[in-house]
């Protein structure tokens, strides 16, 4: 007997002793894990989904921080026919001004509309020049109705963003601050949904677009995983009871599945880590290990059940048999439980050093549910088991009985050991290659927006958006001089105009905004609105008047949103029409031209913005999953190498794990799902839960190896045991994420089809390449230093059968 | 002994009466005479003054100007002309402001621009407007016509050592509401000068908005009872900027002739 079945054994009657006293303390980390659930926070912080190190995101924050625009939304109110300017259509636009200004969250000075105080009317005369409210009462008559429209006609700035260039409809846009200590954009959404639903009649249609909308949708989604969560549960149950064919069977599983999800939330709640929208599907995939992993040993239990009843030399009542059952399992499945588990708990922890918060979140939760698991399978299962009744003879049968499962593994094992394993391999690795070609396609893409349905009713409101004003989507260039007053130099500020007129001729971009236009708009209204005088003037006093000028026509806060109170820094804003980074990334590449050319030496330009922002999370996504990849691949070989004593071990266990990620990229690529935060995390999956595969089959195969001597023998038997407990894991796991399926939240969906088809493939090649390779690469660790003399009782016995 | 008694009682009922009559004013006055007082105490007929206005906004960040103001009361007693000349910060040195106040209807405002050299009218400002950009409105400056708002006295009470008359003030009609923007405003009126120490102005949502200290008292003109608060300052409760207005050198009562109020005077130097 080894060491560590020597070890089991002891641990196994220690148990067996102590069984009240392990479940007393298990009830007791439950109601105390239980209790801390009440301290997990739902956390709807955007920031959670972007590299925070990232310069563009630094940027961002910086931008938000002095200019505001964190929680920019647009407000669209489209006319079912005619233009704007209708009294009952201005009215509207009037009354969802208000509307939004009474609501406590919003930041008044940043609610802009033509009813909006702060959108003003400059005017040019012959004796000087006016600066009136755009629309501070709703006109009435049809002269007032035309002074309106050549209002918005002589001041651009509006036009493409408070109002679409044909006049067909007119924008609201606002801007939120939210309590970043519980941020929930669910509440903020039915507020504005208040004010907007007011005014929505059979005259106009009204759409709303921006990321609080795109937030609060995905808040609605998450809203939705309770019940879905419960019908996983069923799912889980389901396969559960086709894997043991009794109730019994199935209830160990799911009463240590449910608790490991306890465990594993109150785990999060004590260390103070928050659950978000990423995370609220993790449950589904620790209650399935943990269902799956209870499988293992239970299934191993019925073995050695069946195994020491069928010993006719022992007089040994059922219970005595459970019993002697339950210790043999642990001391089976205890060391490989063991080992296994913990490395998929550690792969999953190694994610805690990510940049992204949620990818951080989701190596936590997902490894402390699984330590859970472990922790309650070496205890809860065997304690439990011993104190049912033992299964009846029926019971026990129907367990035994092969099914479609078991005739196709055993197609599998007499292939694979009558000389095919080369071939299976190239077949599989043919398919794999096939697959791993789509990597080619693949395409990374973290918009919250596109994390919708393309028929989605946000999808659909943003695209009209789009169609009508400059766009919801934006980067900003943020323009930094190196001492106050900087931004009153003319060179510095003719520098913004040149970047706005390249940036305004590419496509996409839909409109700029900058404090650049104001001031060639103040300069062409002192000089009677001549637009030869469009242009920024050449005196830096006469900048600095101009403001000065327009600043005390206004109020206070009139130009916060463009330009700093030290006159040190100011923006560009830049909207889109489409949030591609790649269309993103290509324009800025072409301003850096621009503005090297056109700005003075001592002025610092650099992007953020809600583009820039996605760029970033793609950039870290796809550089910080290579890296978490390797690194979790590094520690599946390491420990692997550890408890298998040998580094080819390490390699058998890692080689697969590789197909499988090639595999799932690929099968992305060909299936046109993008690499998002949650496809991303299907592929550590792959690795996480994969190792665990292959080490049960290694293990597995070696006890059989080692108690038969014959090849044959000991494929057949380690596929029919843990080969098919692997499939009920990785149907289990599939089975709870397909519920997603029904979800119509794109991000969700793509979340299941991954992990779905990750599952398959992982088990699929734990069952066929680690087999295939052992077959052709004959190694010590597995075989033994006799091996040569295994391998040819194989082929006598093959041949024999030939 | 009968007579002492006569006059111990008339003593003391002429003290009752003087009693009686030095409380009359505190007694008598409606919430309508106080925000009367108020409005004329500030009605200064001639001032030179230097002030310096600090603008703060919400992370602390400030801008400061410093200018000079010449405003002489109109014939009707009501209405101001002003000139200001700013002198920082530098890049705006020189610009100059006339302001013709007509509280019937928009006022009249001609800004001096040195770099551009021309004079330009201005056509704006509501009575809710801000004034030069702070936190303070013209109708906060120039306070509209006490009859325009609805007086009531709530309470009297000590603040900083001096008794107050707190009033509050609600406008009579919708179209004062709207052009003066606030929905409500609660003054604490000194008892001792009629003049304002703290002014609370509420939004048309019924929120407060902005709260006014103004500190500092002083006697400017001494036969009409006229003063001046050397120290206003103004904070927007939503926003969290404030503005604040120090008077550092106050001259009242100095010659102004009234030909003075012209576009060409803001030009010079």
């Amino acid at each position: 007997m080894s060491k560590q079945s020597a070890f089991m054994l002891r641990y196994g009657n220690l148990l067996m002793r102590y069984r009240f006293l392990v479940i007393i303390s298990i009830l007791a980390s439950t109601v105390f894990l239980g209790m801390n659930i009440g301290n997990l926070k739902l956390d709807m912080d955007s920031d959670l989904w972007s590299p925070q190190a990232h310069p563009y995101v630094k940027v961002t924050k910086q931008i938000e921080k002095i200019f505001g625009g964190e929680n920019i939304t647009m407000i669209g109110v489209v006319p079912k026919s005619g233009d704007i300017y209708q009294p009952s259509v201005l009215a509207k636009i009037q009354h969802i001004q208000a509307g939004l200004e009474a609501i406590p969250e919003t930041v008044r000075s940043n609610t802009l509309s033509l009813a909006a105080r702060k959108i003003k009317e400059i005017k040019g005369t012959p004796e000087g020049m006016e600066v009136r409210p755009m629309m501070e009462t709703i006109p009435r008559t049809s002269d007032e109705i035309a002074r309106l429209k050549k209002a918005i006609a002589t001041n651009p700035l509006y036009i493409n963003a408070l109002v679409s260039p044909d006049g067909k409809a007119a924008a609201v846009i606002t801007d939120f601050k939210i309590d970043k200590s519980n941020p929930s954009y669910a509440r903020l959404y039915e507020k504005i949904r208040k004010v907007t639903d007011r005014e929505r009649d059979a005259q106009v249609d009204i759409y709303l677009g921006g990321g609080p909308i795109n937030m609060a949708w995905f808040e609605f989604y998450m809203m939705k995983m309770p019940s879905l969560f419960g019908i996983a549960l069923l799912i889980i149950m389901a396969i559960q009871y086709w894997s043991f064919r009794s109730f019994q069977g199935m209830l160990l599983p799911v009463v240590t599945a449910l608790l490991s999800v306890v465990w594993g939330l109150g785990l999060m709640g004590l260390l103070g880590v928050h659950m978000d929208g990423m995370n609220t599907t993790t449950p589904i995939l620790i209650m399935a290990v943990a269902a799956g992993h209870a499988i293992q040993i239970l299934k191993r239990y019925y073995e050695e059940y069946h195994q020491i009843s069928q010993d006719k030399s022992q007089q040994l009542s059922p219970k005595e048999i459970s019993e002697a059952a339950v210790i043999e399992a642990l001391v089976r499945v205890g060391p490989v439980m063991l080992t296994a588990g913990l490395i998929a708990a550690i792969t999953f922890f190694s994610l805690s050093t990510a940049g992204i918060s949620v990818v951080r979140h989701f190596g936590v939760f997902a490894g402390s549910g699984i330590l859970a698991a472990l922790i309650l399978e070496m205890t809860l299962i065997p304690v439990i088991r011993s104190l049912l009744p033992a299964p009846k003879a029926k019971e026990a049968a129907r367990e035994q009985r092969s099914g479609i499962l078991d005739r196709a593994l055993l197609w599998l094992s007499d292939n694979l050991v009558g000389g095919r394993a080369a071939q299976l391999l190239a077949v599989g690795l043919a398919l794999i290659a096939l697959a791993f070609a789509g990597v080619l396609k693949l395409q990374t893409d973290n918009s919250l927006l596109r994390y919708n349905n393309a028929d989605s009713e946000i999808r659909r409101d943003n695209a009209i958006l789009n169609s009508h004003f400059g766009g919801t989507s934006s980067i900003v260039f943020l323009v930094e001089g190196d001492q106050q007053d900087s931004l009153k130099d003319p060179r510095t500020l003719q520098g913004m105009a040149a970047l706005q007129t390249f940036l305004d001729g590419q496509p996409h971009v839909g409109k700029t905004q900058s404090i650049a236009d104001l001031v060639k708009r103040m300069n062409q209204a002192m000089h009677a609105d001549d637009p030869a005088y469009y242009t920024i003037p050449d005196k830096r006093d006469l900048i600095a008047q101009y403001l000065f000028l327009y600043s005390i026509s206004g109020d206070p806060q009139d130009f916060d949103n463009l330009v700093d109170n030290d006159y040190r820094k100011a923006v560009v804003w830049v909207y889109l029409k489409d949030d591609s980074t790649a269309n993103a990334e290509a324009l800025y590449q072409k301003s850096k031209a621009i503005i090297a050319q056109h700005f003075p030496p001592n002025v610092h330009v650099s992007i953020g913005g809600i583009v820039p922002q996605i760029a970033a999370t793609n950039e870290e996504l796809t550089r910080g999953k290579f890296k978490n990849m390797a690194q979790m691949a590094l520690i599946v070989f390491l420990l692997s190498s550890l408890v298998l004593r040998s580094w080819v071990g390490g390699l058998f266990v890692v080689t697969p794990l590789f197909t499988i990620i090639l595999a799932n990229f690929g099968l992305m690529g060909w299936l046109g799902i993008p690499l998002d935060m949650g496809t991303a995390a299907s592929a550590a999956m792959a690795i996480g839960i994969g190792a665990d595969y292959e080490l049960y089959l290694l293990f597995r195969f070696r006890e059989e190896l080692a108690k038969s001597g014959s090849i044959v023998a000991a494929t057949r038997n380690s596929l029919l045991t843990s080969g098919k407990a692997i499939i009920f894991v990785a149907l289990s796991v599939a089975g709870g994420y397909a519920v997603l399926l029904t979800s119509d939240f794109g991000f969700y969906i793509r979340l299941a089809i991954m992990v779905i088809t990750t599952m398959l493939v992982s088990a699929f090649s734990a069952l066929l390449f680690l087999r295939a390779m052992m077959m052709i690469f004959k190694p010590r660790f597995v075989f033994g230093d006799q091996r040569e003399t295994l391998f040819n009782q194989q082929a006598l016995a093959l041949g024999a059968t030939k | 002994m009968k007579r002492t008694a006569l006059l111990l009682l008339y003593i003391g009922l002429v003290t009752l009466a003087a009693d009686c009559l030095a409380a009359a004013p505190a007694a008598d006055l409606s919430a309508r005479d106080i925000m009367e007082k108020n409005f004329f105490v500030t009605k200064i007929s001639t001032v030179k003054s230097d002030a310096t206005m600090i603008l703060t906004n919400d992370k602390g960040q400030t801008r400061e100007r410093k200018s000079t103001t010449l405003s002489k009361l109109q014939k009707n007693g009501v209405d101001s002309d002003l000139i200001v000349k700013f002198h920082t910060p530098a890049d705006i040195k020189g610009t100059g402001f006339l302001q013709i106040e007509h509280s019937s209807g928009d006022d009249d405002l001609w800004i001096y621009l040195p770099a551009l050299s021309k004079i330009r009218r201005l056509v704006a400002n509501n009575k809710k407007d801000s004034f030069v950009g702070s936190d303070f409105s013209y109708g906060d400056i120039l306070l509209p016509k006490v009859d325009l708002y609805k007086h009531s006295l709530l309470r009297v009470e000590t603040i900083d050592g001096h008794d107050c008359y707190v009033i509050e003030s609600i406008p009579k009609d919708e179209t004062v509401k709207r052009d003066n923007g606030y929905s409500k405003k609660i003054s604490w009126v000194r008892k001792d000068n009629f003049l304002e120490t703290r002014v609370q102005y509420f939004d048309l949502n019924g929120e407060l908005l902005k709260t006014q200290t103004a500190s500092h008292h002083k006697l400017l003109e001494a036969d009409t009872q006229r003063w001046m608060a050397l120290r206003r300052e103004m904070i927007n409760r939503q926003t969290g900027h404030k503005t604040l207005i120090t008077f550092d050198q106050v001259d009242a009562g100095v010659p102004i002739a009234d030909d003075l109020f012209t576009t060409r005077t803001i030009e010079r130097e």
